[in-house]
């Protein structure tokens, strides 16, 4: 009985550590391998360091040895492109003209935050001016009220 | 009276000094990335401020230009001209320079997401946290854990809904600029089935909160 508990015991702390172990294995990996994968772009780091100012450009023109085995690319290649505003009218225009509905179109049509953003500054601007000249407007027919009678 | 005294500054000491407030961080950045058919050499400097919001990165190799990154806006500039404007995750709440300027980067800034820790375990000299995403985002994101030795973000590996990793990324060679800890080397993995990006991010001259420089922060963009 006591050798069967024993066993289970060490059984379950061997089991229970080799989970662990396992996730420390997660974070490691060979430094030396990716220092020697990345040896020929680090002799073109150097060198760029060395010699400010080249660009890509002059090197392919220079037709650079440093270049040669390496197929550099540019590193911001628009990834998706940048929508134009519903029916290319500005978003700002949408909040005020047609207020929450408008911010409703931009937001779903767009999904993005800087012109939802305008749209409701258009939307709040546009509140303002209607609430100046709805009370403008009332305040002027109330002074020629009398000339209703 | 001197124990009151003693008390308060006992009390305001940590906000004394971690609220010297890091708001600013500049220096030089290269990145290099390698995958099966391509290489990326991209060579520049980088300028942040939490307050503005605007990550800057003035490049100069391959081609001089500028990229500003703001909420989910991605600026390209050539000769201070806009060239494109594109749309992209929001680079800078979870970039390196906001997470270390908010002392968020032991959990990544996972804290203050739809992600909660459900294990943390101690296994030789890493503490290694599990997070898993909420009920509801659990179809698109999959767990993340992160590693921290010494107190500081080690590593981070992603894993996709199914269990798989998705990508790792390690946290090196860190330095102490005026009081702040940041990596000057980061390592990231990227999975794609059978292939792999490798990415090496190295980090130099870094300066905290340089009030000199408010045209390279606050890169002007188009309101449209």
């Amino acid at each position: 009985m006591k050798k069967t508990l024993l066993t289970s015991v060490f059984a379950l702390i061997i089991a229970v550590s080799g989970v662990f172990a396992g996730n420390a294995d997660l974070f490691s990996y060979d430094r030396d391998q990716i220092n020697d994968e990345f040896a020929e772009l680090n002799m073109l780091e150097n060198y760029v360091k060395i010699n400010e100012g080249i660009t890509l450009t002059s090197l392919i023109n220079e037709n650079h040895p440093l270049i040669a085995g390496i197929s550099l690319s540019n590193p911001f290649a628009p990834a998706i492109p940048f929508d134009e505003p519903p029916l290319g009218i500005p978003s700002f225009w949408w909040g005020c003209c047609i207020g929450v509905w408008g911010i409703a179109v931009v937001y779903f049509v767009t999904e993005d935050k800087e012109e939802t953003k305008q749209a409701l500054k258009g939307c709040v601007i546009g509140t303002l001016v209607g609430t100046v000249l709805y009370f403008g407007i009332y305040i002027w027919a109330l002074g020629y009220s009398g000339l209703w009678w | 009276m001197f124990l009151r005294i003693f008390l308060l500054i006992s009390l305001l000491l940590p906000k004394i000094v971690f609220g010297q407030h890091f708001f600013r961080i500049e220096g030089d950045i290269t990145v290099k990335e390698k995958s099966e058919f391509q290489s990326r050499l991209t060579i520049g400097k980088f300028y942040y401020d939490k307050n503005i919001g605007k990550l800057v990165y003035h490049i100069t190799f391959p081609e001089k230009q500028v990229m500003v990154s703001r909420d989910t806006v991605l600026y390209h500039f050539i000769a201070d001209t806009l060239n494109s404007r594109t749309r992209s995750f929001d680079m800078t709440k979870f970039s390196i320079f906001n997470l270390s300027l908010e002392n968020q980067m032991n959990n990544y800034g996972l804290e203050n997401t739809f992600y909660k820790v459900d294990n943390i375990e101690k296994d030789g000299d890493l503490v290694i946290s599990t997070w898993v995403p909420g009920k509801f985002q659990q179809k698109q994101f999959g767990k993340v854990m992160i590693s921290t030795k010494d107190n500081r973000l080690f590593g981070i590996v992603f894993m996709n809904p199914s269990g798989e990793i998705a990508g790792k990324q390690f946290f090196e060679d860190y330095t102490v600029v005026d009081g702040l800890a940041f990596p000057k080397r980061m390592v990231k993995f990227t999975y794609h089935g059978e292939k792999q990006t490798t990415q090496i991010t190295t980090f130099d001259n870094l300066k905290l909160n340089n009030l000199n420089e408010k045209k390279y922060y606050d890169y002007p963009v188009p309101v449209h």
